[in-house]
């Protein structure tokens, strides 16, 4: 489970500004900040109106843009932390002397 | 409940008709308000709208199935009002329906029919290759065993079924088996997708999702959770593109079921 928070138009955010409302879900698990900040959550019990008109009923889910984007910079930050991984691995190697 | 009147066709249309159906495998050059493309290779030798399909088949013979709402609409008299709202079209063409794509021009534009996967035992295998459930659960839940939902085809819907699971302390749900539609669905320019639940037993049982990769581990595109009967929506972004559809089970407490008869995207 990840704490998430709502805001306006039920756009999801990574980090609260003192005036959203606080969500607990899966769905996000081990995704990063990018990924969660494209996405609208509609909570269980709430529904949103889409310009159109057309209502949604919660618990509902869906990206703002392209999954393709968000995807992108969910591999991209995934990336970044095996690289980040392989550095501390290194370094460790070295401060062992090489015995790690 | 109000009964649907076929409405026949002769050729292209009538005086009184606000309307008009053309055939082709390419749009219409010169199109007008509420004409009707069906794209087709086959010549269209009659058409009929109803919400039931019809029983006296002829060869060439197009078939506007007929919905109470739909994501387009059009008045079929010139100085009356008969409001249609044509759900998805089919053609009789050596000796079976096929599926053919519609539109309609409005607005100095060609919108399309809803995109009908699955309606009321047909799963238009065409489209979606049919659909098949498959033990696989979405992603972040590796340690995890999944088990695919049983299901039970009928003539008029789809049951899925989930025995208990394991885990039912667990407060995660995400993690049992799928209904899937075995081809990639293209969603471009479609907005929402719709599904019908007819029947339901306990809440929060499954959810309506889009992926984009169709195999254990899959990370959801978008979801909308099934809490009960009636029609539940997914919002589609604009540019999704092909994404495969399909209908999850929750790991419940108990043993939990759901029926559904129309999956269709508008």
């Amino acid at each position: 489970m990840k704490t998430i928070y709502i805001g306006p138009d039920f756009k999801c955010h990574a980090a609260n500004d003192g005036t959203m409302t606080a969500v607990e879900t899966d769905f996000f698990d081990g995704k990063c900040n990018a990924y969660i900040e494209g996405y609208r959550l509609v909570p269980a019990g709430e529904s949103w109106v889409r310009k159109d008109g057309v209502v949604f009923r919660g618990e509902m889910i869906t990206p703002l843009m392209p999954h393709s984007e968000l995807a992108a910079a969910q591999a991209q930050y995934e990336k970044d932390l095996l690289d980040r991984a392989d550095l501390e691995a290194a370094y460790n190697y070295l401060l062992t002397g090489g015995t790690a | 409940m109000s009964k649907a009147v076929p409405m026949h066709g002769f050729g292209s249309g009538g005086a009184l008709l606000n309307f008009n159906v053309v055939g082709g495998t390419t749009a219409p050059e010169y199109p007008r308000e509420n004409m009707i493309w069906v794209n087709t290779p086959n010549k269209i030798t009659r058409w009929l709208f109803s919400a039931d399909e019809p029983q006296n088949l002829t060869e060439g013979m197009v078939w506007f199935k007929t919905g109470v709402t739909g994501s387009v609409g059009f008045n079929a008299l010139k100085n009356n009002e008969i409001q249609i709202y044509p759900l998805f079209v089919k053609q009789y063409a050596s000796d079976a329906l096929a599926e053919r794509t519609g539109k309609i021009y409005q607005n100095n534009a060609w919108r399309d029919f809803s995109l009908c996967l699955y309606d009321s035992g047909d799963e238009f295998v065409d489209i979606t290759g049919g659909w098949a459930a498959y033990a696989y659960k979405s992603s972040g839940f590796s340690d995890y065993a999944s088990r695919s939902p049983g299901v039970t085809k009928n003539d008029s819907s789809i049951t899925l079924s989930q025995v208990k699971h394991q885990w039912e302390n667990d407060r995660n749900v995400r993690r049992s088996g799928a209904l899937f539609c075995e081809n990639a669905i293209d969603l471009t320019g479609r907005s929402v997708l719709k599904i019908n639940i007819e029947q339901c037993d306990t809440e929060n049982v499954g959810r309506l999702g889009i992926t984009s990769v169709k195999k254990d581990g899959f990370t959801p595109i978008g979801e909308v959770s099934i809490t009960g009967v009636g029609e539940f929506l997914l919002d589609i972004p604009e540019n999704t593109g092909a994404v495969y559809v399909y209908i999850a089970m929750n790991g419940v407490s108990s043993e939990a079921s759901l029926s559904f008869n129309a999956v269709r995207a508008q």
